[in-house]
């Protein structure tokens, strides 16, 4: 069928044409070459396991609200110490000074912890695009009025602003993740802006509002998708900063507040017993580098996925 | 005679230039600066102009993406700027258009039968047998196979891909196709191909071309009547045959000279080759009179003392805008074919025109 058609449309003697096509066996779509390009990133791959493992371990172990995970300790009970509380079978993270099971304790953190830096990772995602791509669309006085918005947030000190927006928050995880988010979106404006500035241009979106396509339909079906490299890289790098923002919120004492817990505040916790009882400092300070690294490492592993003219891996 | 189903009368498209903390209007870029012309179904109009002549702004300007500082736009003797919205978008459907470069005309991120298919999702448009069959159709129109619906851009050949933008601009069935430069980015072989597939489809569906290009020889074999740009305004329009054999504007002899002859005996001994000097002025600040005179051969020819005068003589050349008129042969015309006109005022006095071929 192919072969009749392109010979009986009879163009010339144009084999040009047909024979520069892509043979089928090779051909792949452009988000499949991304993924084959991401998985030739050692660096990128083991950290999404560990990322996986982590997340996981942390989700299964003690579970999640009422669903039981596999662990036979729970964070609440105050067990009998075993010892001075350092790691033996029974708490392999050893225990806090109460006799609390440490591992339990660091996995609840680290549920907390990878909540909040996923949950802020989508509001500023979704902030950024959201501005990003109307200040670069209609440009003009809105593009003004947002990148002037814009300005003010970067210019505010993150940690002061976060650390009175957290105080605020009274420990609840769902509005600590907004008011993060609201403060860490101004970078992927930018770059959704600049991108959307030159897309705009592009004759395929010429095309577009030539048929009298809809502003938003030109921006969610011709836009946005050309800008998701961009937004997915800038997306995980600001879940990097995430989990170190709430870190150190909590660290300050501004962040979760106990009961409950998080990475950054068991470390703030037992930032004392670091010479005497060094487990109750080292297991949290892990798990926030494992995290922390893994999700960085993911993101240098898109760029160059999405971006192959940038990339820093060999070969 | 059938009607135009394209008129445009004394189209001008302005850009403000805004200086200073108030953003204050200095100034305007007079990209198009006063054009009329008429297109009749299944008949082609081939613009041809320099880079910065004002042909892509009078495209975007006639497929409504930008909107005219003032004239007329008339699809089908009505006035695009007094539409209503049904007509607005009635307009977009009359009038689409096939771009330059096939590699950003398409998105990378939409699959063929996508890309084809979305002029039915906007409108609204069910096609008598389904959107899928409608989209297979139209890819067999312009000489793709249609199980290649769900390939990417990617993966076809920059004539494949113009075939693919021609397809989606005649999804909606227009009247008036705008072809701006179609084939300057493509191989010279595949060029042939898709001017060939063009010609085949005018006659096919009655369509009206406005063709916009730079390649004089192209345009020659597709259009049948020629308007010549400069300045944002039309300095010579006429049938191809006046325009190529005997054309009376000193810039179009100049256009025309500077086209390579393929036959190296000619080039060895070419001494017709009319230089133009420069770059174009500034279309922010053209210049008095005729647009041409700070460039004109002709002129320069006539004399400083002449061009000074502001009399009967060549002076005209700095002081008074010329109008496009009827010259030559096609004046004796009236009105029924296309005349052969020029804005010069020295048109008729014009040597014998350089480009005679041997």
């Amino acid at each position: 069928m192919s072969d009749t058609q392109q010979n009986s449309s009879g163009w010339g003697p144009g084999a040009s044409d047909v024979e520069e096509l892509v043979p089928e066996a090779k051909s792949y779509s452009a988000n499949q070459l991304v993924v084959r390009r991401f998985f030739r990133h050692r660096g990128a791959i083991v950290a999404m396991i560990t990322l996986a493992a982590v997340i996981v371990v942390a989700f299964t172990s003690i579970g999640v609200g009422p669903i039981p995970g596999w662990w036979n300790k729970d964070i609440a009970t105050a067990y009998d110490k075993v010892g001075d509380g350092s790691p033996t079978w029974a708490h392999p993270f050893g225990q806090n000074t109460i006799g609390k099971d440490y591992f339990a304790l660091t996995m609840r953190g680290t549920q907390v912890s990878l909540y909040i830096a996923f949950g802020v990772g989508l509001v500023s995602t979704l902030i950024g695009t959201l501005v990003g791509a109307i200040a670069g669309y209609f440009r003009g006085i809105l593009d003004s009025l947002l990148m002037r918005l814009t300005d003010v947030v970067i210019i505010i000190p993150l940690l002061a602003i976060a650390a009175v927006l957290g105080r605020m928050t009274g420990g609840d995880v769902n509005l600590l993740v907004l008011a993060l988010g609201v403060l860490t979106w101004t970078s992927l404006a930018r770059l959704v802006r600049g991108e959307v500035l030159s897309l705009r241009e592009r004759d395929f979106v010429m095309a577009a509002r030539a048929v009298g396509t809809h502003p938003v339909r030109i921006i969610v079906r011709h836009i946005l998708p050309n800008t998701v490299g961009v937004v997915i890289v800038s997306a995980t790098l600001t879940i990097a900063a995430a989990i170190l923002l709430e870190t150190a919120l909590s660290f300050l004492g501004f962040g979760v507040q106990t009961p409950d817990v998080s990475l950054g505040s068991l470390i703030s916790e037992y930032k004392n017993a670091f010479t005497t009882r060094p487990w109750l400092f080292w297991w949290p300070g892990l798990m926030i580098l494992a995290i922390a690294l893994s999700v960085n490492f993911i993101g240098d592993g898109l760029r160059d996925a999405f971006d192959p003219r940038q990339t820093s891996t060999k070969e | 005679m059938t009607e135009p189903v394209l008129e445009v009368r004394d189209l001008v498209k302005h850009f403000p230039v805004r200086r200073g903390l108030r953003r204050r209007t200095t100034d305007a870029v007079r990209a198009v600066d006063g054009v009329s012309f008429t297109i009749r179904a299944g008949r082609t109009l081939g613009v041809v102009g320099e880079s910065g002549s004002g042909k892509s702004t009078l495209a975007r300007t006639l497929l409504g993406i930008e909107r005219p500082t003032s004239g007329q736009v008339l699809v089908d003797g009505e006035d695009v700027a007094h539409l209503s919205r049904a007509g607005r978008r009635q307009l977009r459907r009359d009038v689409q258009m096939v771009f330059q470069d096939p590699y950003t005309a398409l998105n990378p991120r939409m699959s063929v039968g996508q890309i084809v298919g979305e002029p039915f999702a906007v409108h609204r448009v069910r096609p008598p047998r389904g959107r899928t069959s409608a989209v297979g159709e139209l890819l067999e129109l312009v000489g793709l196979d249609p199980g290649q619906v769900n390939r990417y851009p990617h993966q076809f050949s920059g004539g494949q891909r113009q075939r693919i933008g021609i397809a989606r601009a005649l999804a909606l069935r227009p009247r008036i196709l705008v072809c701006d430069e179609p084939v300057s980015a493509l191989d010279v072989s595949v060029q042939g191909q898709v001017v060939n597939l063009l010609q085949d489809l005018q006659d096919e569906l009655g369509l009206a071309y406005l063709f916009i290009a730079h390649d004089l020889g192209v345009v020659r074999h597709v259009a049948d009547e020629i308007a010549v740009m400069y300045l944002g305004r039309l300095v010579e329009q006429g049938p191809p045959g006046d325009v190529y054999d005997r054309a009376l504007h000193p810039y179009t002899q100049a256009l025309l000279s500077a086209l390579p002859v393929p036959d190296p005996a000619v080039r060895l001994t070419d001494s017709r080759a009319i230089m133009v000097e420069g770059e174009p002025p500034s279309p922010v600040d053209p210049p008095a009179g005729c647009a041409f005179h700070t460039r004109c051969p002709l002129a320069r020819q006539l004399g400083e003392g002449a061009r000074a005068d502001g009399g009967t003589g060549a002076g005209r050349c700095a002081s008074t805008p010329p109008s496009l008129e009827p010259h030559g042969a096609g004046a004796a015309h009236d009105g029924t074919a296309p005349s052969h006109r020029a804005a010069c005022h020295f048109a008729r006095t014009l040597p014998t025109p350089a480009t005679v071929e041997a």
